[in-house]
């Protein structure tokens, strides 16, 4: 069995050897993780036993196509969660993601793939509207002075301001300034209003011709 | 009667308060001036009223603070008649709140502001359209210019009806409000809160649930987000009915300067730095001016008197309050309200906050948490009541650490008053920088430490104005007003009282008693300790005490400067003053109060003893 310390080595070894390209060994993985690197070799002496990897000379980390499967798989539901966390709920991402590096043991595997298609088609009207769309358009996607409509807000939940300001699907909107953190105003009926850059990612439009 | 001023934020609610009753509330331009309720009492033919200003709300059914203020006011018995003020330039958005008082059926009249500006741009109300549609009088006003502001009252006491509109809700919604209505006996509003999950009632908010739920598999998306579309298509059929022309509205090129990724942030910092320095140059002209003319006038001519020693120690305690009082507060003080007030009324808090946005989310908080900020340079008491403002706890604690370590303009007087005359203007300066980076790494280890949710910004931007020179003269006058007549007494009181004490050799022995601990640790003498404690009280005190208890104005005769920039840095870190800590325990609570009052106390004396070992 892999414990979620033993899925942490195998998702960052998956990290170092898809993202970085580089070949992973118990001192990296051991820094990404900021752990010592004694308990990451005992954690990797276990999988080892499990199957999932092979530690060969120099600490070098080999994973198995059953450890390199397992790696992507608690990666896919870190990025799930992450983006969960911080586009549906409106978290911050960097509290999204520590959230999310907790959250990424313990939910099944059909939970994660159902949150995805979740995440990845809308709620509501969007869905007639998205379909076969490749990106969803937010807020923050489009350039100062388009007009806009609101397809969905994804925030829930202490957010009822906007829908109060007239920022609620079917409204028509325009980007009036956009900051390169992506903190934007918007008009709205006739008002200015500026949003942090999380709320503005969770509204998801479509351009007025 | 009691009558209440209800509108959106901003819409100059307070503005017509004020001109009402004569009571100097705040009036600002931005939103979220008038944090709680606020009553006066006018007069008109024999009849007493109770006005209320109200804090400007968005919706009567959203879960923040102000919001619950008002909805729990409205729904009162003592109630008797509601003025809801509408900002003519914004109707429509304004309309969508009025739609929603409507629904509370209280005798209403309606009030049209800031029709001057509407004029300006070109647009027109039909005011007997509007006036039919929703069933009440309404009033056009221009409140800046006190135009048909007398009005208001006549037409409330005598001339007031029950709004006859209502809204029409979506079928399903109608249905739902139907069901809870006669199954349980309540009201069309507290249906439509019930819907929305606002009710405690357990039965009622079970049968509600159910049926929102319903509601939301139909239709797919929130209830709360359902009935706010009808209300805002309600309310822009009614705008299209009643306004004849409307034109496109662009931004100024100003505003596009004022909020743009280059310049914006670089204009802000110009902005603020122009302030501090404006404020250190005027207060500093003024007060070389107002002291030396005080010493050369009166202080000398009262020594060559040549009194018993009692009376002259007591009168000369008396006059040396006076002159630090009046010659070096008085000028510092007056001259940052003057830039505060110019600054709250051009509109231009918000845009400061629009372009802080990211600066403020890696302090912990969101881009309207810099308002408080910069408020209070001003005074921090405002700029802690101002906090309400903020929507979360977490948001409220941390701006409450930071704000109360915010250089005051009584601490300004200190750093400006005896470290730029009597070190120079770069230590004066270096004080800030010490200040501003403790603020910064303060907010950054608060916002990983402190627990809670976080939200977004959502702020309205104010539009741009020239200030007004009355409203900016009469908004600084109040506030230094509170200083002349709650300060200066006090100063003078508490100066008497030091001079007897002084006079019977008290403060020698308790300069005694800290000496050895002020001595070792921050390098100061034990006087200068003791005028730390009075600090305390007021900040601007500290210097003030120690001017009395060495006996002269000229500092730099009895301290060496190592130890004037000490005494200056520890009074401006350490614990806000009484004033600060009394509205702290009302808006964050006792704990939050005293984890501050620690955390500046020993940040005052760690930072003062460090720099006395390495510099002096
Ligand atoms: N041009 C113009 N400006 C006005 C008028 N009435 C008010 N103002 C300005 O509008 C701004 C807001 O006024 P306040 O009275 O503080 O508004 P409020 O409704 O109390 O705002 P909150 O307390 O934030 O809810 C101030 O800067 C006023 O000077 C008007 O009739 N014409
Ligand atoms: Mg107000």
């Amino acid at each position: 069995m892999k414990t979620s310390a033993g899925e942490d080595i195998l998702e960052a070894a998956c990290l170092l050897l898809e993202k970085e390209k580089s070949i992973p060994t118990v001192r990296k993985v051991a820094g990404r993780l900021s752990e010592d690197e004694d308990r990451v070799r005992k954690e990797a002496l276990e999988l080892e036993k499990g199957g999932f990897l092979r530690l060969e000379e120099g600490d070098i980390i080999e994973l198995s196509e059953k450890g390199r499967e397992a790696g992507l798989r608690t990666i896919q539901k870190h990025t799930v969660l992450e983006r969960f966390l911080s586009e549906i709920l409106g978290m911050e991402r960097a509290a999204a993601s520590e959230e999310a590096c907790i959250l990424e043991h313990d939910i099944s595997d059909e939970t994660a793939d159902r949150l995805e298609g979740f995440i990845a088609v809308p709620r509501g009207r969007g869905r007639r509207l998205q379909r076969g769309r490749r990106r969803l358009l937010t807020l923050a996607d489009v350039p100062e002075g388009t007009d806009l409509r609101v397809v969905t807000v994804r925030c829930r939940g202490g957010y009822e301001r906007l829908a109060d300001l007239g920022i609620l699907p079917g409204e028509t909107i325009r980007v009036v300034h956009i900051l390169n953190h992506k903190a934007v105003v918007v008009r709205v009926k006739g008002c200015d209003v500026a949003l942090s850059p999380e709320i503005a990612s969770s509204i998801l439009v479509e351009r007025l011709q | 009667m009691k009558i209440g001023l209800i509108g959106n934020p901003n819409v100059g609610k307070s503005l017509i308060f004020h001109q009402l009753t004569g009571i100097g509330v705040e009036v600002s331009n931005y939103p979220g001036t008038t944090v709680d309720l606020f009553s006066g009492t006018l007069c008109y033919r024999k009849e007493r009223i109770d006005l209320v200003d109200l804090p400007g709300i968005y919706s009567l059914e959203g879960k923040s603070p102000e919001e619950e203020i008002v909805r729990n006011f409205i729904t009162g018995e003592e109630v008797e008649g509601l003025v809801a003020v509408l900002d003519a330039t914004h109707l429509e958005r304004n309309l969508y709140l009025l739609l929603q008082v409507a629904e509370y059926k209280k005798p209403l009249v309606v009030v049209l502001n800031m029709m001057d500006e509407a004029e300006k741009r070109g647009i027109e109300i039909d005011r007997e359209k509007l006036s039919s549609i929703i069933g009440t009088e309404v009033i056009p006003v221009t409140a800046t210019q006190g135009k048909n502001v007398g009005e208001i009252i006549p037409a409330i006491l005598f001339r007031s009806r029950t709004p006859d509109i209502t809204i029409p809700y979506d079928l399903h919604i109608e249905a739902a409000i139907r069901t809870l209505v006669s199954v349980h006996g309540i009201s069309r509003v507290v249906a439509l809160q019930a819907l929305q999950g606002m009710v405690d009632d357990p039965g009622i908010a079970e049968s509600a649930g159910t049926l929102a739920r319903e509601i939301e598999e139909v239709h797919r998306m929130s209830v709360q987000q359902i009935i706010a579309g009808n209300r805002h298509r309600c309310a822009r059929v009614i705008a299209e009915k009643v306004i004849r022309k409307r034109e496109e509205v662009t931004a100024g090129s100003l505003d596009t300067l004022l909020t743009s990724r280059v310049w914006g942030p670089v204009i802000l910092c110009a902005v603020l730095a122009a302030i501090l320095l404006s404020v250190f140059s005027i207060g500093s002209y003024l007060e070389e001016f107002l002291v030396g003319s005080f010493e050369s006038l009166i202080v000398q001519p009262f020594l060559s008197l040549g009194l018993e020693p009692l009376p002259e120690q007591i009168g000369l305690a008396i006059l040396l309050a006076l002159q630090a009082g009046l010659g070096i507060a008085f000028p510092f003080i007056f001259t940052f309200y003057i830039f505060i007030s110019i600054l709250e009324d051009s509109g231009y808090l918000t845009r400061a906050a629009f372009l802080a946005d990211s600066t403020m989310h890696r302090l912990g908080m969101h881009g309207q948490g810099i308002i408080p900020l910069i408020l209070g340079f001003g005074c921090n008491v405002p700029a802690i009541m101002g906090l309400r403002l903020l929507r979360t706890r977490r948001e409220r604690v941390i701006a409450s650490f930071l704000v109360s370590m915010i250089p005051c303009s009584a601490r300004t007087v200190i750093i400006a008053g005896i470290v730029a005359v009597f070190v120079g203007f770069g230590a004066a300066l270096s004080i800030y920088v010490i200040t501003f980076g403790l603020i910064i790494l303060t907010g950054i280890v608060l916002s990983r430490i402190t627990p809670g949710e976080r939200y977004g910004m959502i702020l309205e931007l104010s539009p741009l104005r020239v200030p007004e020179p009355g409203n900016v003269l009469a908004k600084s006058w109040y506030r230094i007003r509170e200083f002349l007549v709650i300060a200066m007494p006090l100063l003078v009181a508490a100066s008497i009282v030091l001079g007897l004490l002084q006079y019977i050799g008290f403060f020698s022995l308790f300069a005694e008693l800290v000496a050895p601990f002020s001595e070792t640790i921050l390098g100061l003498p034990g006087y200068a300790a003791s005028a730390l404690l009075f600090g305390i009280l007021r900040k601007e005190m500290a210097l003030e005490t120690l001017v009395i208890l060495s006996g002269t104005a000229d500092l730099a005769s009895v301290l060496t400067a190592g130890q004037i920039y000490v005494f200056a840095v520890v009074s401006v870190l350490f614990i806000p003053c009484i004033s600060t800590i009394a509205v702290l325990v009302k808006v964050v609570g006792a704990r939050i109060t005293f984890l501050v009052s620690l955390y500046t106390l020993i940040l005052g004396i760690c930072i003062g003893a460090l720099i006395n070992i390495l510099v002096v």
